[in-house]
């Protein structure tokens, strides 16, 4: 389909892969940053707003790590290294999967 | 039985009737395979997965233990949200993965993953068992949420042990007719009544108790504030410790539940799992509202011996038969669903992997290149008659499972429910076997076996000698860190045969052919 990249055995990166990172640290500094109840938040306790403010960041930054991903963008199926490794498939996305 | 209770039994009985409809039409006319029944021939698209998988967001557990833990504890409860989001983050990125190792390998359950990847049946063997023992007592907690939710809608008319046995029929009738196809449909039904009966409940109970959301809120700043922030009201085990190691715990391992797996497996596409990431996290804002009826509970019925009636105490408190009616069945199908898809799981781990042969015959055949037209038709369909025969043991199993659930909470209510706490500590151990095997080759065989079993060891007996959490981080954290280090150093001393130092550069043609050890 695509002509093959000059070197198709590494994949190619994927740095907007990193923006999935924000949502889980928003999570897991919950307990430092939001463990309060002031100041409230359209009358909100602080912990629930920044709850809510963390799960919505999640959508956005899943959506954003993959609108510049090019396997989503791509419909590709996922680079599995074993397969690589074991099998002999290094690109997938091309082939017939099912 | 009076007025409102004879209500909500026929409200009740024709839900319950509509569901086993609905989810027998479902199947009808598919191919009898094992895939059609455990993955739905892997044709699901983005709706039927969100569905599915929203399905296992909203369980019981949403509408019990999720107002329970509020009225008891307070913000701790917010680990839900908080690690079914994470668990969306990472599911972006390994869903996808073992979607396509399994539909490139034809695998369908976790054990498959864990066979195949090992070319081990003896390792796929020991993922089913110990997946089996952390996922049955997650059906009898379902049986017993559906016993205590019919019971209350009923007003004490339909017995919890009735209850009980409803919700294995209903269930058992589909899941083995449709399969996963079954519990898809359903969803359609129990989510479309969930999200009704949510939106209306944030809607009514504020104002019906309070003059809205906003009085809730002063009430609980002025009179409650232990439970708005961590560690919560009551004894304090729930800190922030625990909350960050349990939702980095649960939300990696919610990846490799043999329930989700279900799922992904079930999808068309890659990209309908992306997807599925993206828009699920809107759906998880709807558990904030069971964790406000919950707060609304403190004030409106402030003494309950059984915090997890807290939501069905008020809405019984606070509506009329017929809504209530309705309320309880969104209730009861939010334990069907996911309880119909614990057990097709474990039907299929065993009915493939340690009663069907495993993937020997399977994989024996994948190589046709060299077959001719009339050997390749011959081969297919030995294949369909193994597939078949797998699938009907499957089914047995999948009534087993079942039926063993249901003398669980009939006999002996309590003593699986305290194992279903460590489900996610439990199925934790196998993410180093099941997940980080698929991208680091290294890893050979005899290190997931030694990790799988210390780490599930340690996991078991941190808890039960009182050591979990321990020095405030969950238990299954400690173990499946032993378990990884494990894996790492045998992988270090005794890698996968098959495994090559310059496997990123070496080229196809060398690779190594897949042997059977």
């Amino acid at each position: 389909m695509s002509t093959p990249a000059p070197d198709q055995h590494s994949p190619r990166r994927r740095w907007s892969l990193l923006l999935l990172l924000v949502p889980v640290a928003l999570f897991v500094l919950t307990p430092v940053v939001a463990n309060t109840v002031q100041p409230r938040i359209l009358g909100m306790p602080f912990m629930l707003a920044y709850i809510i403010g963390a799960t919505i960041a999640t959508w956005l930054f899943v959506w954003l790590a993959a609108r510049f991903d090019h396997r989503y963008r791509g419909n590709e199926a996922e680079y599995v290294p074993v397969d690589h490794a074991f099998h002999g498939v290094h690109h997938t996305g091309e082939e017939e999967l099912s | 039985m009076s007025g409102p209770a004879l209500i909500a039994t026929i409200i009740f009985g024709l839900a319950m009737l509509a569901t086993i409809g609905i989810g027998v039409y479902s199947g009808m006319g598919r191919e009898k395979s094992l895939d059609e029944w455990s993955v739905s021939g892997r044709g699901l698209g983005l709706l039927f997965v969100v569905l599915l998988m929203a399905g296992e967001t909203y369980t019981s557990f949403s509408f019990l233990g999720t107002a329970g833990w509020s009225y008891k504890y307070g913000v701790p409860i917010f680990y839900l949200i908080a690690y079914l989001s994470v668990g969306l983050v990472a599911a972006y990125l390994f869903a996808p993965a073992l979607w396509t190792y399994a539909a490139r390998h034809r695998l369908v359950s976790l054990s498959d993953v864990v066979e195949h990847r090992f070319q081990s049946r003896g390792l796929g063997i020991l993922a089913a068992v110990l997946a089996s023992i952390f996922v049955i007592p997650y059906i009898q907690v379902q049986i017993q949420g559906m016993g205590a939710v019919v019971n209350a809608m009923s007003y004490g008319a339909i017995d919890l042990k009735v209850a009980a046995i409803v919700s294995f029929i209903v269930a058992e009738v589909f899941i083995l007719v449709s399969g996963l196809r079954g519990s898809a449909w359903v969803s359609v039904l129990k989510d479309g009544l969930v999200v009704i009966a949510i939106v209306f409940l944030a809607i009514y109970v504020p104002l019906h108790y309070f003059s809205g959301v906003g009085e809730l809120l002063d009430r609980m700043v002025a009179e409650k504030p232990q439970w708005l922030t961590f560690p919560g009201a009551g004894s304090g085990v729930y800190g922030g410790t625990w909350f960050v190691s349990t939702l980095l715990l649960n939300g990696i391992t919610i990846t490799i539940f043999p329930t989700s797996i279900a799922g992904y497996f079930s999808s068309q596409s890659a990209n309908a799992l992306r997807r599925n990431s993206i828009i699920l996290p809107w759906y998880q804002l709807l558990l904030l509202v069971p964790m406000m009826i919950g707060c609304a509970a403190l004030f409106v019925v402030p003494a309950l011996a059984d915090a997890d009636l807290a939501l069905f105490s008020v809405v019984i408190d606070s509506l009329p038969a017929p809504l209530v009616a309705i309320i309880g069945v969104a209730g009861a199908l939010s334990a069907i669903v996911p309880m119909s898809v614990y057990m097709l799981s474990i039907g299929t781990m065993w009915g493939r992997t340690i009663l069907g042969g495993g993937l020997a015959q399977q994989n024996a055949r994948t190589d046709e290149a060299h077959l001719s037209p009339e050997q390749r038709r011959a081969s297919a369909a030995e294949r369909a008659g193994l597939g078949a025969r797998q699938r009907r043991l499957s089914q047995w199993v999948c009534l087993i499972a079942g039926a063993l659930a249901l003398a669980g909470s009939l006999l002996l209510p309590n003593a699986l429910v305290s194992l279903s706490v460590l489900s996610y500590e439990g199925l934790a151990q196998l993410v180093p076997a099941a997940l980080l095997s698929l991208y680091w080759p290294r890893m050979s065989k005899q290190a997931a076996a030694a990790g799988l079993i210390v780490g599930s060891v340690l996991m078991v007996v941190l808890h039960y000698t009182g050591n979990d959490p321990l020095l405030g981080v969950n238990g299954g954290v400690w173990a499946v860190a032993v378990n990884a280090i494990i894996v790492w150093a045998v992988s270090m001393a005794k890698p996968d045969p098959r495994w090559r130092r310059d496997w990123r550069t070496a080229s196809a043609e060398q690779a190594p052919a897949a042997v059977r050890s």
